[in-house]
């Protein structure tokens, strides 16, 4: 395996610092570049909306590889704050594709498995190149915006020769994910259960989560497997899916809790219900192997999470959204 | 100011650094008004939590002004009304601390601006100083036009620079912002501490058996207004139309002497050790500081109703209370 030089955008959110730490244990030399202000070694301050903070990236330094993190994440983000999406999302994905036209890094885009829409069947890689354009609309602004970022990097491949490989995570979730209400499901349950705070289950939908250690090392090996045009679904066994009440069941073992904190709802609109995911395509070309198993996922997830809110100390830290009702 | 009072019912109100002094005390009001929601960011750097306001409207979030995810969540609600109180407070912890005074004053508000325009506020207030903005060369009483760009502490630099950043948002994006001015806050619910303000500090040492002691000869002045004032001219910057795109002193528009203070102090605590001289702080140059409010009570209606002296009692009253939460938290 050679040593690469590569750039992660997004570097410092929940995957990217998984990635990141990957990617330095197996010896590439990593430049993280994300939104928050920091003084660390081999880290910049970029706003990927901002093309001139995109360029001043590469002013100094040569990539081998970019890993395009850098994105709003999430529906109700992205109806909340739209303007940040679209912006963050598809003219800073068109500013990474420049940069890429002029420098020729290998680019590694990551997508998501809503750009699938409510698709019924199972969602291999060929459904979006294969099926009618009705079945696999997207069924929210994030997943459009997604979808967007995927057709300019093939668009981009197609006009100027520009090497791309497409990931979409499904599910993923793990440490240094931590809570806000438009994270992923896993996290909420968590956060939720360890506060004491009320959450809501719809029953009947089903997904694959997958540990995000376990998917890192599958992005991390792009580079030494890279097919430029590729696009791969990366996720958990499907042995692994569940209910999702069996994951807020998980939770609640793992927290130490019953579920009297729980109300069971009907299916949740605009919401797909259940997602049947082939990763066959990932498992061959990129030794995708997951390894942990929900059960052990979310009990380190709760580790995780209680050492960052600092849980079990002396006294509780107060964090987001705890509406302090009398004292 | 009834019409003032009125225009916060059924608003959904945004208090950055609402855990603090003014702060609190102004979520308390807003929360008597009727206020449907209100929102606190506050990431409790020169607060405690004894001290946070609660109450089944009033929605609490722990995290720093400088944090992207914090600020969505706090203006997901799409507050009609922002008062953006959160700050690096104040002179000699700006001296100590000259960069994070810039990040937290200067791109604090920058943050807040960014999201208050994306999210269409109807009202920005910001908590600008009276002792930060003018300078040795303003006229007393100092006039809302007489501002210095020769000042004395990074604290005052970074002040200033709220109010350029909230006059450009209003001059590029037309964003309705009102610049408050304060001049020396005091009250209850202020704590002492080591970068915390004198007449909380005095009490604290006045009740915990310490002669006060006095950075000048004593006969410096101070233009100290109590909190309750400052939160009536607040409420009024936030809906008073009149307001909008104005610098407005929020002061007592009264001198008092720094010794008279402390005498005072004394006597309502009982304290016999009396006062102490020492060496005055390198930053603190101006030894009269006090405010016209005339354009407050022309714009807003101001007009303080606190004598000093009743304000005072009000202090010692709330230190007797809470003495014990005081003493566990004071960073000395």
């Amino acid at each position: 395996m050679e040593t690469q030089a590569i750039l992660v955008t997004g570097g410092a959110g929940f995957i990217g610092t998984n990635l990141v730490e990957e990617l330095r244990k197996r010896g590439h030399s990593v430049f993280v570049a994300d939104l928050c202000h920091t003084n660390l070694p081999e880290y910049r301050r970029t706003d990927v909306r901002s093309y001139r903070q995109v360029e001043k990236l590469f002013e100094n330094a040569t990539f081998d590889y970019v890993y395009h993190l850098a994105a709003e994440y999430g529906r109700w983000n992205g109806e909340d704050y739209y303007e940040n999406l679209w912006t963050t999302n598809v003219v800073g994905t068109k500013h990474i594709l420049r940069m890429q036209e002029k420098k020729g890094f290998r680019l590694i885009f990551f997508s998501s498995a809503e750009v699938y829409g409510d698709y019924t069947g199972v969602m291999n890689e060929d459904v979006m190149k294969t099926r009618p354009i009705q079945e696999t609309y997207q069924m929210n602004d994030y997943a459009i915006t997604k979808w967007a970022g995927e057709l300019m990097c093939m668009n981009s491949s197609a006009m100027f020769d520009t090497e791309t490989v497409r990931v979409r995570p499904v599910n993923c979730y793990g440490p240094h994910e931590h809570y806000t209400p438009y994270r992923g499901f896993i996290p909420k349950f968590i956060y939720h259960a360890l506060f004491d705070q009320p959450y809501e289950v719809y029953m009947g939908h089903q997904r694959i989560i997958d540990y995000v250690e376990d998917s890192c090392r599958t992005f991390a090996n792009v580079c030494d497997y890279f097919q430029p045009g590729e696009v791969y679904n990366v996720g958990g066994w499907p042995g692994w899916e569940k209910d999702i009440k069996e994951y807020s069941d998980l939770v609640l073992n793992a927290v130490g809790k019953d579920d009297s904190l729980v109300t069971y709802k009907e299916a949740e609109p605009f919401t797909t219900k259940v997602k049947r995911m082939d990763f066959s395509k990932a498992i061959f070309d990129l030794k995708h192997d997951p390894q942990v198993p929900p059960e052990e996922g979310i009990r380190r997830t709760v580790d995780w999470m209680r050492s960052y809110y600092q849980l079990g100390e002396s006294d509780r830290r107060l964090d987001a959204i705890v509406p302090l009702v009398g004292k | 100011m009834d019409d003032v009072d009125g225009g916060y019912e059924g608003k959904t109100v945004l208090v950055t650094g609402g855990a603090g002094a003014i702060g609190g005390n102004l979520v308390l009001r807003l929360n008597d008004l009727n206020a449907a929601k209100i929102v606190i960011l506050d990431d409790l750097s020169s607060s405690y939590e004894w001290n946070v306001p609660v109450g089944p409207k009033i929605h609490f979030v722990h995290g720093d002004i400088l944090d992207d995810e914090k600020l969505k969540l706090v203006f997901k609600d799409r507050p009609d009304i922002v008062f953006h109180l959160a700050a690096h407070f104040a002179n000699q912890n700006s001296v100590d601390n000259p960069e994070t005074d810039l990040m937290v004053n200067g791109m604090g508000i920058l943050k807040a601006l960014e999201f208050a325009h994306l999210t269409n506020v109807s009202r920005f207030v910001y908590a600008s100083s009276g002792c930060g903005v003018y300078g040795l060369e303003s006229t007393i009483p100092y006039q809302e036009h007489d501002v210095s760009i020769s000042l004395h502490s990074p604290y005052q630099v970074t002040k200033l620079l709220g109010e350029l950043y909230t006059n450009f948002y209003h001059n590029l994006y037309g964003l309705p912002i009102v610049n408050t001015r304060f001049f020396n806050s005091y009250g209850p619910g202020e704590v002492p501490g080591k970068y915390r303000n004198v007449i909380p500090n005095f009490f604290y040492w006045a009740m915990t058996g310490k002669a006060l002691p006095i950075t000048g000869d004593g006969t410096e002045t101070r233009d100290w207004t109590y909190v309750g004032d400052i939160i009536n001219g607040l409420l009024a910057a936030g809906v008073k139309e009149e307001a909008i795109g104005e610098a407005i002193n929020i002061g007592s528009g009264t001198e008092t002497r720094v010794i008279d203070m402390a005498h005072e102090v004394n006597r309502l605590t009982g304290n016999a050790l009396g006062v102490v001289y020492i060496q005055r702080r390198d930053w603190d140059a101006k030894t009269r500081l006090v405010s016209s409010i005339d354009k407050a009570q022309r714009l807003l209606g101001y007009r303080p109703r606190t004598t000093f002296n009743k304000g005072l009692k009000c202090v010692h009253e709330w230190f007797v209370e809470n003495l014990e939460n005081i003493k566990g938290g004071t960073d000395f």
